[in-house]
């Protein structure tokens, strides 16, 4: 149990530290289970946009959990 | 390099984060992976990107209840909804100078009321799709040909429902659309949920959580702040 909260605040963490723009996206995605053309159409974005930022987005989390905690 | 990407050169690169987090509309699933046979850029790039989304899968319990959180969502719009009433009756307040000598700016009902939206459903996805669980359709809604092209279904995901209005138009001047269920063989109850649309005419509206107790969910256009019952026959109409 502690090592899922611990495993939980990293990457919570980790999230906090990407832009809040990227972040946004990537949490419709995930949590939300929008596509990108759904969520380009709530956030008034164009769905290249979107996409760019969910791989910007993933890529800094990456960077985040691998330089600080654990292994990808 | 941080944020570094591997994936160079090739046009469909940034499809790669889409389809790990589950986003690539389902047309385009099946098109990536045929791609992904033949690209090895877009390949590695889903191989650096496809860890993340697992350890976030296992790692990101919901923070709270969505039960919780689906009632605060619906308590902010409800409150937005008594603040742009306050504006309403005061409307000098806003427009007066503050103690600063500077004149507000009154913030546009439309603005106001976007926010309320946007605030409300970046917090209603975290409540609605714990696991990262798919959406699943239940029904289609009868919509009034009045809302020309406009389309309306009912979605469950992580056991908690909403209606997604689509090609909406924004609601008449001076109103606010309105979201009403039925019991079976009910009268239209308020929900207290009031809302606009985005400039590209989507709603998403969080339902109660127990659908299997609504025979009907309907939309009607009302004043401002809302009525305790329909003034209009509903302008969406879901049997469930």
């Amino acid at each position: 149990v502690v090592a899922r909260r611990q495993e939980s605040a990293a990457l919570r963490s980790a999230l906090a530290l990407i832009p809040d723009e990227q972040r946004k996206v990537i949490e419709l995605a995930f949590f939300g289970g929008f596509t990108h053309t759904e969520i380009a159409t709530m956030t008034g974005l164009a769905v290249g946009t979107v996409k760019g930022r969910m791989r910007l987005g993933l890529s800094k989390l990456r960077d985040e959990l691998s330089g600080k905690v654990g292994s990808l | 390099v941080s944020g570094e990407t591997i994936g160079g050169g090739c046009p469909l690169q940034d499809d790669a984060a889409a389809y790990v987090l589950g986003a690539l509309e389902p047309a385009e699933v099946e098109r990536y992976r045929n791609h992904l046979t033949r690209c090895a850029p877009c390949r590695k790039e889903v191989e650096a990107l496809q860890p993340v989304v697992q350890r976030l899968r296992s790692g990101m319990p919901p923070a709270e209840p969505p039960g919780r959180v689906l009632e605060q969502v619906m308590a902010q719009v409800r409150a937005e909804a008594d603040l742009l009433r306050s504006a309403e009756a005061l409307p000098e307040a806003f427009g007066a100078r503050s103690a600063g000598g500077a004149r507000r700016r009154r913030v546009p009902r439309s603005f106001a009321l976007a926010g309320a939206l946007a605030c409300a459903l970046g917090a209603l996805v975290l409540a609605l799709a714990p696991g990262g669980s798919r959406q699943r359709l239940l029904v289609s809604a009868s919509v009034s040909p009045a809302l020309e092209g406009a389309r309306g279904t009912v979605v469950e995901q992580g056991g908690v429902g909403r209606l997604v209005l689509e090609h909406m138009p924004q609601p008449p001047h001076g109103k606010i659309y309105e979201l009403w269920v039925a019991r079976p063989g009910g009268q239209p109850e308020a929900t207290g949920t009031l809302f606009t649309v985005t400039s590209g005419g989507l709603a998403q509206v969080g339902l109660p959580r127990d659908l299997r107790r609504i025979a009907e969910v309907m939309v009607t256009a009302e004043p401002l702040g809302g009525t305790s019952r329909p003034t209009e026959p509903p302008l969406v109409d879901v049997r469930l």
